[in-house]
């Protein structure tokens, strides 16, 4: 689903983000991508999702190379992969039905399909009783659901969450890994990002583990380490 | 993938109404430029119709007296005939001296009647070889001591010194449109990205969701082409009030010679075309380019 070949990318003026990276993710699989701050996780997702391009190597999703994926077929290949962030990333003059249905209005997708789709992915997240409420009425567990229902609405074949709980306290993350699980038995291949040793540990998923921009580690079940 | 119509409308006005007054300040720039590329071509146009009237035209006339005899009319005559710096000539006898005073004086019986034939002067229009401003003044001024010649005219210098002024007036103009509408275009540059800026959360979530580049450039775009557009609405008014009042001006004199400084309806239609063409294009580029840098970068 998701494979990098040899991949390297390097922002100007700073050291280089991602060294020589190889990784083979396949579909339904669920990833813990690990490692201090700074090494190279999110440059990895953003890789995967075209926010940034390779300087060397060939990243491939769905079989596809991306990098020979012309500039307005770019969104289209966002449209499968879905991305939830640390901080949220939500609308605060939207409600939360609004800020899910938005990510749906503005790919174009019909209204019955909109009036059907949203209301039901609200309630697998846990919010149905919460659709009319704004993001600052809502925890900060609960605005992550949100974010997770945007991701989530349009059935992706790939979710991106970088540091989805980074944000949120123990208790409330373990709700937010119980989303993501449930997400990925959908047949949703999963790539996180984390530092939080506890869910890595209790999760006990393939974590791949990145050192400078290197892949120092990748294994089937792995802990934090 | 169907655009939704509804969701762009919305957008586009809430973009215009997000930020009032950087609307109001880029409609109007681009208002005021107009105006000024609109009243250079109302000059323009008014030159044109001024050559277009006597480009065919005797370039002097050699006016000879009511009571000059015949022989000095055949002096004055061979004259010409005679000399190398003519091209051609012709005589205005009295009878069609006066059906051209009659002509001209239409619209003021009294001076018609106050004045007969006989009182007029016949003429010689001549067009030299060569219609430079100072070889038709030399050459005039060769018959100006004849013997009969009661003046010369020189019709085209009148007409030279109102083309150069109004073409010095009208490139004046055109230099200052030209450089308030890359001011114009320059400020709805910034007025678009701030309106980006504004809504950067939403473009990054439509960005990371998928929506198609146009969908997100779209209601941008247009939000710089209706502030092109209202402003160039307003420079048309601006220029149709312009044309009015040269109009009224004109028609306050006798002076018939600057008539077609007052343009007519389809002259003023292709200036509007021009001008709303103009304000579609400032507020495209403009747009155009902030949508671009922002979202391309
Ligand atoms: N947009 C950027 N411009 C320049 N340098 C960046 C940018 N994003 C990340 N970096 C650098 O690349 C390295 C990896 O960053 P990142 O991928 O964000 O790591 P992580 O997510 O693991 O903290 C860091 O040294 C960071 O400073
Ligand atoms: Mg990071």
């Amino acid at each position: 689903m998701i494979k990098l070949e040899n991949v390297t990318k390097e922002y100007p003026g700073h050291s280089v983000a991602l060294k020589s990276a190889d990784a083979d993710i396949v579909k339904g699989e669920f990833v813990f991508l690990v490692g201090p701050s700074g090494s190279g996780k999110s440059t990895f997702l953003r890789l995967v999702n075209k926010q940034e391009d390779p300087d060397e190597g060939r990243i491939f999703v769905a079989g596809k190379d991306i990098g020979k994926l012309s500039s307005w077929k770019v969104p289209m290949l966002r449209r499968n992969i879905g991305s939830v962030f640390q901080d949220f990333k939500l609308l605060p003059n939207k409600t939360v039905a609004e800020n899910v249905s938005f990510a749906l209005e503005v790919i174009g997708r019909p209204r019955h399909v909109i009036k059907t789709q949203v209301p039901a992915i609200c309630e697998l997240v846990g919010l149905g009783d919460k659709t009319t409420k704004y993001p600052e009425q809502l925890s900060g567990g609960e605005q992550q659901r949100v974010s997770i229902a945007r991701a989530f609405v349009n059935r992706p074949l790939i979710l991106l969450a970088d540091e989805p709980t980074g944000n949120l306290d123990p208790q409330t993350a373990i709700g937010i890994m119980r989303l993501l699980d449930r997400i990925n038995k959908t047949g949703t291949t999963v790539v996180m990002a984390t530092h939080d040793r506890g869910i890595v540990d209790t999760m006990r998923r393939r974590v791949i583990e990145l050192s400078h921009g290197s892949i120092v580690r990748d294994e089937a079940q792995g802990v934090y380490e | 993938m169907a655009l939704r119509v509804d969701y762009i409308a919305k957008e586009t006005a809430n973009n215009l109404i997000r930020n009032p007054s950087l609307t109001i300040a880029t409609v109007l720039t681009v208002a005021v430029s107009l105006s000024l590329l609109g009243a250079a071509l109302l000059i323009q146009r008014g030159v044109d119709g001024l050559n277009d009237r006597f480009k065919d035209d005797v370039e002097f006339i050699v006016w000879v007296e009511p009571e000059a005899s015949t022989d000095q009319v055949d002096l004055v005559r061979r004259s010409l005939e005679e000399s190398s710096g003519v091209r051609d000539f012709r005589f205005v006898d009295r009878d069609e001296t006066y059906a051209e005073f009659v002509d001209f004086w239409e619209d003021s019986p009294e001076v018609i009647e106050a004045v007969g034939p006989e009182e007029l002067p016949t003429s010689f229009r001549v067009v030299p070889l060569v219609p430079d401003l100072a070889v038709v003044q030399a050459l005039g001024a060769e018959f100006d001591g004849l013997p009969g010649v009661l003046k010369i005219d020189f019709a085209g210098e009148y007409i030279k010194q109102l083309n150069e002024f109004t073409s010095i007036a009208s490139n004046i103009m055109l230099g200052a449109a030209v450089a308030s509408a890359v001011a114009s275009a320059m400020l709805m540059y910034n007025t678009i990205r701030t309106a980006l800026f504004a809504r950067r959360r939403e473009v990054e979530v439509m960005r990371l969701v998928g929506a198609s580049n146009w969908f997100i450039r779209i209601p941008f775009m247009l939000e710089g082409l209706f502030q092109g557009l209202v402003g160039a609405a307003l420079s048309v008014l601006s220029v149709y009030g312009l044309n009015r009042g040269v109009r009224n001006l004109l028609n306050s004199t006798d002076f018939r010679l600057l008539d077609s400084f007052a343009l007519d309806s389809t002259q003023l239609g292709s200036i509007a075309v021009w001008l709303l063409l103009c304000g579609a294009v400032i507020g495209f580029v403009g747009s155009g380019i902030a949508v671009s840098r922002y979202l391309d970068a």
